[in-house]
């Protein structure tokens, strides 16, 4: 009975101090529901995270689940995140490096973005005269394109590209326009 | 009289047009800057970085962020940062709402100092997004015209989202089905309230939120409003969930596509325009009921391969992804009948999923800003291949093919080995 008392004791301190533990090592921001890893996992998991949450944004929705693929390659680490939304039926997905304390972005492919501003702008790109003329035809694809991108070919902010194939629009979300339109045949 | 009149107001047309001329003072016209005013090396070389940054911030929250300025002049310069509010914005941003420290630097040649900005929304803001930017200098880029709004070369651009955790939470925020023409539907939504206090809802259809684009350009919708009847409750008790009932009676003679959005109507302020819809995107499509007949002879007795295999990017629904899994797959029954008009017995040899993977990036198929996606893979679709024999006697054949979930099809008929 004794022994019995004691064992629950110990039981009932490992269980808090492993709760504080995982409280204080959650460096989730509040539009990360879970994170899930897979692969050749990192030992500083935590500091990557840390990172991450400045490098990935999902646009007007919160990622659901958050899958992180890595890996390893020599010294580093090549990791691809997929962060999945209850808002829409397409995921966010973003690939990095991880070289000894750095991380770095080096591609996006982001769609996940909602019904509402995904029908909105093939709607605007779809009233542009060029991509009118061009005969457009099909489901296209809406990508988000990050400011660091849309600075060299509009401006240093968020724009949507709606692209069938051969045809591009780049819209303008806050203005609801075509900025600029690429024609594969030209 | 008249006349009289026309030739002194010509008269003196011609008089004050001459005296014009002959005054030959100059006509001072003011040119466009140059191309060589718009050269780099005439403005001050300093390297901002970051030169974007975005906050996520509550109403009475604040933040910081340092952006470090690097001087690569060979000269000291003094950066004095600034706040420039766009106000033709959807959402005004005060520039109180933003501290720089320091105020004012000189920075030595080939030095570079951190100035730390503090973002700190009050209770009071608007929910929204944010647009600002701060000047480190009074540099603007030269234009033609006269802007009313200067574009400054060393600036750094912040995004501010301002948010409250919202109180409803909707289970899914959108409906994507494929429809049959004349038959009926019913869709549930599901809110919860996980606020203290009961919260109002008024769902309805919204009217400023349609477009009726699809897959093959712009379109008529394939049905009216009137076709979708939404039941629901007044308000969300508190801690408590709902369910909206939503009702689509889709006419006999309906074709293409129909998109609109349900504004619930959430009495929350916590909830953007775009939190508080549903978006609806159906498809109508009609499923054939007959097979599609195909007659063909075989001048030997012999084994008869039937291969059938959906459009590759043409999945259903229209809007399905491979991601949440909601795509229907594609099948097919196929029929063979006989010279005795006999049906044939086939056997399903095999069934093949083919896939077509984009590695992204920038190539003859895919505009330049969609670069950074080069090397991610991206299913652009699925298409599904069944494969069938039968060993048969020479003859005239019949075969039929009902297709299910695709939009169009191919078959191969091989007679022999």
């Amino acid at each position: 009975m004794r022994w019995n008392s004691n064992f629950a004791g110990l039981l009932i301190i490992f269980a808090v101090l492993t709760s504080g533990c995982l409280i204080a090592s959650s460096t989730k921001p509040h539009w990360v529901h879970d994170v899930e890893w897979q692969g050749d996992v990192p030992g500083n998991v935590q500091e990557i995270e840390t990172a991450l949450w400045t490098q990935i944004v999902p646009h007007k929705m919160e990622y659901e689940t958050v899958n992180i693929t890595s890996h390893r390659e020599g010294d580093i680490y090549r990791i691809q995140v997929v962060g999945i939304s209850n808002a829409s039926q397409y995921a966010d997905k973003y690939d990095f490096i991880v070289s000894v304390d750095t991380l770095t972005r080096t591609g996006y492919l982001l769609e996940a973005i909602p019904h509402y501003e995904r029908n909105s702008a093939i709607a605007t790109a779809m009233q542009n005269q060029e991509v009118k003329e061009s005969g457009v035809s099909g489901n296209p694809t809406v990508r988000r394109i990050l400011p660091e991108t849309s600075k060299k070919y509009y401006a240093e902010k968020t724009l949507l590209s709606v692209t069938w194939t051969g045809v591009s629009a780049l819209v303008d979300p806050q203005e609801w326009r075509v900025v600029t339109v690429w024609r594969g045949d030209e | 009289m008249k006349k009289h009149l026309i030739y002194t107001v010509t008269g003196m047309l011609l008089i004050s047009l001459f005296a014009g001329l002959a005054s030959g003072q100059d006509v001072v016209m003011e040119m466009p800057p140059t191309r060589e005013a718009f050269d780099t090396e005439e403005f001050t070389k300093l390297e901002i970085s970051p030169r974007y940054g975005y906050l996520q911030l509550q109403p009475g929250t604040s933040k910081e962020l340092t952006v470090t300025i690097k001087n690569k002049e060979e000269e000291t310069i003094t950066v004095s940062p600034h706040v420039v509010v766009y106000p033709y914005r959807e959402y005004l941003f005060d520039e109180e709402w933003i501290s720089i420290s320091p105020e004012s630097k000189e920075i030595s040649a080939g030095g570079s100092q951190k100035f730390k900005i503090t973002t700190t929304v009050p209770e009071d803001a608007s929910i929204g997004g944010y647009s600002v930017s701060i000047a480190f200098t009074d540099e603007t880029v030269p234009t033609i015209t006269q802007q009313p709004f200067p574009d400054y070369i060393h600036s750094f651009h912040l995004s501010i989202d301002v948010w409250t955790p919202p109180r409803v939470q909707i289970q899914k925020p959108y409906i994507s089905d494929q429809l049959e023409a004349g038959k009926e539907y019913d869709y549930n939504i599901k809110l919860k309230n996980i606020g203290e206090e009961a919260i109002a809802i008024n769902p309805v259809i919204s009217q400023d939120n349609q477009f009726f684009g699809g897959p093959f350009g712009l379109m008529e919708p394939a049905f009216t409003d009137e076709s979708i009847t939404i039941t629901a409750p007044k308000e969300i008790p508190a801690g408590g969930s709902v369910e909206i009932n939503i009702h689509v009676n889709v006419p006999a003679d309906a074709k293409g596509n129909y998109h609109s959005a349900i504004d619930l109507g959430i009495d929350d302020q916590s909830i953007r325009e775009w939190e508080g819809m549903v978006q609806l995107d159906f498809s109508i499509w009609k499923q054939p009921t007959e097979p599609f007949i195909k007659k063909f002879s075989t001048s030997e007795d012999g084994p008869v391969t039937i291969e059938v295999s959906s459009n590759l990017f043409g999945g259903f629904p229209y809007f399905a992804s491979s991601v949440t899994n909601n795509e229907r797959k594609a099948s097919f029954a196929v029929t063979l009948t006989g010279p005795d008009n006999e049906e044939v017995q086939l056997k399903k040899a095999r069934t093949i999923m083919k896939g077509s993977v984009s590695l992204g990036g920038m190539s003859m198929y895919g505009p330049p800003w969609e670069s950074e996606g080069e090397g991610i893979y991206d299913e652009m679709g699925i298409q599904v291949i069944e494969k069938y024999t039968a060993n048969t006697q020479s003859g005239e054949f019949e075969l039929g093919i009902l297709p299910q979930n695709t939009q169009n099809f191919e078959y191969t008929i091989t007679t022999g080995e």
